[in-house]
């Protein structure tokens, strides 16, 4: 995934669809598996980027202190039966105080020289080529998979000793106290295996997400990343690699429409645009600067034009073909048309829903975009033994009583619920 | 690396190492790691535990006093038998771990050790080890095992919250209040069979001698788990018949154990949560000989 950060207005709106999509269950209160976070800032939870985590240069694993609760903050329950049910009225109040939330510090930032700035910086598990929470794990509960990069948590062999969040530079695995294990980010797995993207860029209203494989040539990830050099992981010293990469912010305006460059004239600090992805972000700002200056002469910016983002053609590709060509034999078997067999998905809203033995392996033929009939089928059917597998595999297990296929948000036809 | 067989706390063999480690690269560091580390640890406790069997290295004392250990010349494995006292009282008296049968009979101490730093990054061993000891009483064909350690907290995962409120109560959920903390344990390992008459590796048992685990969790009760090899351990969802309570800095853990043998190894291991103790960091003993 590539996130441009140069289009984030810090909505939360993916943060809702992530939520509303996994993380409504108990004990999950206090996941976010996506996050927005102004920068600079302290993020969520309290200080992740600075307590450790990763490797270090002999790549050996530098595990940090586990956060506390106090560090991901309480969430906040109202007392809202006085003024609704009552007749009390006060004003509804959080039972407890508030001392620190997600987005505690939203759109705080920083003061340099007189100059306010901040950006906000969504985040996801970056489902690391080497993930130091999978290297952590004493129980291997920790896998990633072979067809697409996806880091999971299998729940079965998870026990909850949080290795992993303490070897994870990202601290984006979060223990469920109710069932006793880890869970983390699946990378809307099943929806991807329906064809469908990932929750929190379906739902996106500024589209700055672009999903697709790496070595695709055809992606717009492969075309950011690999072919223009315009996007780049955080903290690339970390030494997993991450797989979320960020346009950086290179032109905020100060006064009026135009912004200039950071390089030339910095609202933004460098060092802290380096400090977050390394310092070949300033070549990547010099870069962007360039293309801009090309759009705003006339010409064509192919990466301008990509970076837009106007339909989901451009943003997104996700081709299960190209996933399975390169897929160990196993995994290609798992296309077997006879696998589709199974119920299906149970409808959100449905109450007293069948236990999750059987039901992640129901697939159902939906518009999937933009996934050709064929590829729907490989794709699909990849999901079905891979979901079906996986019932116990990760955090999914409200997989059956929740609508895989609306991002969670009431997703229509028409694109990303409005919200006015 | 330096392995050492040390008397210095009790009469007991004490394991303590001191290794000096060479440094590795990534997945090598930790395989290196382990094999500097772990692996001699396993062979010395599958050398002291393998060989139990075949040498009677201890008298057994007649009544239900614990025995000392001695050494088999040459330094091999040391064996620690404990005689199991016959109870007539109910399953239900015994379970408290307060009824008139237990103050009978006299307590084994137990030597703990606590398991070598597998990681780098793995706490360090402050030297703390718990007092502990055990009493064993047998009933027809159950084994009741007493466990009695020091430890001035009592660490659990408090149960999950759930909001009620006038209106929508469903729509709360339960909560994670705490997340970065972990609970005391306890743990008594047997093999699955003898049929080779080994005991089963301490770590977790191998490949070729699973064990069975009785495992309690503060705050979650009594499990039966399984497991064939460090990793591999596996939970069921059966629960066995046990009590624990903690008074004046001391937890008490009665197990409920199936015996229809005449004797039975069994090893115990115990988690201090305020230690962060969890996994294969812990205090554990060697495999003791229960017998009637």
């Amino acid at each position: 995934m590539v996130i441009d950060l140069n289009k984030c207005i810090g909505c939360h709106t993916c943060t809702l669809a992530c939520k509303k999509q996994w993380t409504d269950g108990d004990g999950m209160d206090y996941m976010y598996w996506n996050n927005v976070e102004t920068h600079p800032g302290t993020g969520y939870p309290r200080g992740w980027h600075t307590i450790g985590g990763g490797f270090d240069q002999h790549r050996i694993l530098q595990p940090s202190p586990l956060p506390g609760r106090e560090d991901y903050g309480e969430a906040l329950e109202y007392d809202y039966g006085q003024r609704l049910f009552e007749g009390g009225k006060k004003p509804v109040m959080p039972r407890k105080d508030a001392r620190y939330m997600p987005n505690w510090d939203e759109d705080v930032g920083g003061w340099d020289k007189d100059n306010p700035h901040f950006f906000y910086l969504p985040r996801i598990c970056n489902h690391c080529t080497h993930p130091a929470c999978l290297e952590a794990c004493p129980r291997k509960a920790i896998y990633k998979r072979t067809e697409d990069g996806i880091v999971l948590i299998d729940q079965q062999r998870c026990q909850g000793y949080r290795y992993c969040i303490m070897a994870c530079p990202y601290k984006k695995i979060y223990f469920n106290e109710v069932t006793g294990k880890s869970e983390k980010c699946i990378f809307c797995y099943p929806r991807l295996e329906k064809g469908k993207v990932n929750a929190c860029a379906a739902q996106c209203p500024g589209r700055i997400r672009f999903v697709g494989l790496l070595d695709d040539p055809e992606s717009p990830v492969h075309k950011l990343v690999r072919k223009y050099k315009v996007a780049l992981g955080l903290f690339p010293e970390k030494g997993t690699e991450p797989n979320v990469y960020y346009v950086p912010p290179f032109n905020p305006p100060k006064t009026g429409n135009y912004g200039r460059s950071i390089i030339d004239d910095p609202r933004l600090p460098l060092d802290y645009l380096k400090y977050l992805f390394g310092p070949k972000v300033a070549d990547v700002i010099v870069l962007l600067e360039s293309e801009l200056k090309r759009a705003q002469s006339g010409q064509l910016s192919e990466v301008l034009q990509l970076l837009i983002g106007r339909d989901e053609r451009v943003r997104y590709r996700i081709v299960p073909d190209l996933i399975h060509r390169d897929a160990p034999a196993e995994v290609q078997e798992r296309t077997n048309p006879n696998e589709l067999a199974g119920p299906a998905i149970e409808k959100k809203g449905s109450k007293d829903l069948p236990a999750p033995t059987v039901g992640h392996a129901g697939v159902e033929k939906t518009d999937a975009y933009p996934v050709t009939s064929a590829a729907s089928n490989a794709f699909g059917l990849g999901a079905l033994a891979t979901a079906a597998s996986a019932c116990g595999s990760c955090a999914i297990s409200k997989l059956c009583s929740s609508s895989v296929e609306n991002g969670g948000l009431g997703e229509d036809e028409g694109g990303p619920v409005q919200w006015y | 690396m330096v392995l050492r067989l040390s008397n210095r706390m009790t009469s007991l063999p004490r394991i303590t190492m001191e290794a000096s480690r060479p440094r590795l690269a990534g997945p090598d560091a930790r395989r290196g790691r382990l094999a500097c580390t772990f692996i001699p640890t396993v062979i010395l406790l599958n050398v002291l535990s393998r060989y139990s069997m075949g040498v009677i290295l201890l008298a057994v004392v007649a009544s239900s006093i614990p025995t000392s250990s001695q050494s088999q010349p040459g330094g091999a494995a040391p064996v620690l038998s404990v005689k199991v006292s016959v109870s007539g009282a109910s399953p239900s008296a015994l379970l408290p771990g307060d009824d008139a049968a237990w103050k009978a009979i006299p307590s084994v101490p137990i030597h703990l050790d606590r398991t070598p730093p597998l990681y780098d990054t793995d706490p360090k061993d402050d030297g703390y080890r718990p007092s502990a000891s055990m009493q064993l009483i047998r009933q027809d064909t159950s084994l009741y095992v007493r466990l009695t350690w020091s430890d001035d907290t009592v660490d659990s995962i408090p149960a999950a919250k759930t909001y009620a409120d006038v209106g929508e109560p469903e729509v709360y959920k339960r909560q994670s209040e705490v997340v970065d903390r972990f609970r005391d344990a306890a743990c008594v390992m047997i093999p699955r069979e003898r049929s080779d008459g080994t005991n089963p590796s301490m770590v977790m048992g191998d490949v070729g001698h699973p064990v069975i685990l009785y495992y309690w969790r503060n705050g979650e009760g009594f499990a039966i788990g399984a497991a064939a090899g460090r990793g591999s351990t596996s939970m069921s969802a059966t629960s066995f018949p046990g009590h624990a309570s903690h008074r004046a800095g001391q937890w008490r853990v009665v197990f409920s154990l199936p015996m229809k043998v005449a004797s039975l190894p069994l090893a115990l291991a115990i988690w201090d949560g305020s230690k962060d103790h969890r996994d294969g960091l812990k205090y554990y003993s060697l495999w003791y000989e229960v017998h009637q």
